[in-house]
């Protein structure tokens, strides 16, 4: 394997981080699932085709990495503790709406989110992707690119402007897709 | 054909063609539910979430994240892969206890447990840690094609790891839960005649984290981590390794 493609995926850190912070919603964790895609990503550079995206690719990588353990942590009977959750304090959803959003409001709020919403908010939203490369990256249609994200968009944005209704704004989300 | 919600989402998103712009400025004008629309968008568009994650793109790179990328090597290698060592056997329990629950499914009594307990013999000391011999017919079933996770037939038997043992092929924990509401572990490993054989199985004891449950289950942990090849296999691989019918590595 040539250097160049280890500078290649050096630069794509920074993003390829966020994105991962993104998903985890926590520093450390998005830390671990960055090594991880980078580590299995280097395995198998030679799945990798030169002259498609490398970063998309990663993404890619990362994004089944953490799905996968979600669903591993599912199917092993790892439970989440709605209640806990609930207590989070959360932010005035009409200073939201009238201010910028926060980083700790977005990443709470995203936590609310089903794992295929989540992921299409932090490939669209926050790293810049459009429809066709995220459903490239996610592996579906366009068009479940486009209802996912507008699921978790409705569903952020009753969470962001009213805590009260979390709950129910969580339970309407994980029906979709 | 995109629903109008959905073009208006694509506006906001700069990806609407812009020839469908015109009809759509038209229908906003019409439809004052679509405005409600495009003012959930605009509160949550691309840019705006974009600029909340902003700094974190713009964070240091840990140095030993490079060095993974360049080096090929990851912090906590010697613990999460490669040959097993000394730390590896506490980082593999931990996880396996923080990863684990007892979920609700558990206190479930299934007559056919009966059967499963009998056959498992409930009289064997707390740690039976010699070849026993076939399993039942019905367990061996269980683990030739279930994964981790999923309720078999048997409706009492759990796969919870997988894993590829140093001398002895496939192996799978798995945990019973018998009728009476008790729990045991067991090591299951398959021979070459495609046999699931109990390498090791705990007596049944008392759902839940009781102080000797909870020794009965270190003891099946700390023998398939004594007995693992690397790490045990992922969803993906078990999949794979289930669909290939265990096909010998």
């Amino acid at each position: 394997m040539t250097d160049d493609i280890r500078v290649r995926m050096v630069a794509v850190l920074p993003r390829l981080r966020r994105f991962a912070y993104a998903l985890t919603g926590n520093t450390e964790q998005g830390d671990d699932l960055v090594q991880d895609a980078c580590l299995r990503a280097l395995s198998r550079i030679d799945l990798w085709q030169p002259g498609t995206r490398l970063d998309s690719w990663m993404y890619r990588i990362a994004q089944n990495i953490w799905l996968d353990r979600l669903r591993a942590n599912k199917v092993r009977g790892e439970l989440v503790d709605i209640d806990a959750m609930e207590g989070m304090p959360g932010p005035d959803g009409r200073v939201v709406v009238e201010s910028e959003l926060t980083l700790q409001a977005v990443v709470a709020a995203m936590d609310r989110l089903p794992a295929e919403q989540r992921a299409m908010v932090a490939l669209v939203c926050i790293e810049g992707a459009s429809y066709k490369e995220a459903a490239e990256i996610a592996g579906v249609p366009v068009g479940t690119v486009m209802s996912r994200l507008a699921r978790a968009r409705r569903t952020l944005n009753a969470v962001l402007n009213q805590p009260g209704r979390a709950q129910a704004a969580r339970l309407s989300a994980k029906t979709g897709p | 054909m995109k629903h109008a919600g959905e073009k208006v989402m694509a506006l906001v998103d700069g990806q609407l063609a812009p020839a469908e712009v015109p009809g759509l400025v038209q229908e906003l004008a019409r439809d004052p539910s679509l405005v409600t629309e495009l003012q959930t968008y605009l509160a949550l568009s691309g840019s705006r979430v974009a600029a909340a994650f902003a700094a974190k793109g713009e964070e240091p790179v840990p140095t030993w994240l490079t060095d993974t990328v360049m080096r090929g090597r990851g912090r906590g290698t010697a613990g999460r892969r490669g040959a097993p060592q000394a730390g590896f056997g506490h980082s593999l329990l931990r996880w396996l206890r923080g990863s684990y629950r007892v979920p609700a499914w558990s206190l479930a009594a299934a007559p056919a447990a009966v059967v499963l307990l009998a056959a498992l013999g409930g009289s064997l000391a707390m740690l039976h840690a010699d070849r026993i011999g076939p399993m039942e017919a019905s367990l061996g079933a269980t683990l030739e094609g279930t994964a981790s996770g999923k309720d078999a037939a048997v409706a009492t038997a759990r796969p919870v790891l997988s894993f590829s043992s140093k001398t002895a092929g496939w192996c799978r924990q798995v945990e019973l839960r018998h009728a009476t509401r008790q729990v045991s572990h067991a090591l299951a490993c398959r021979g070459e005649d495609g046999q699931w054989n109990v390498v090791s199985q705990t007596v049944p004891g008392p759902a839940g984290f009781t102080p000797a449950g909870a020794d009965r289950r270190k003891a099946i942990d700390d023998l398939a981590t004594s007995m693992m090849r690397g790490t045990p296999l992922s969803p993906d691989e078990e999949a794979a390794v289930i669909a290939k019918h265990w096909r010998p590595q």
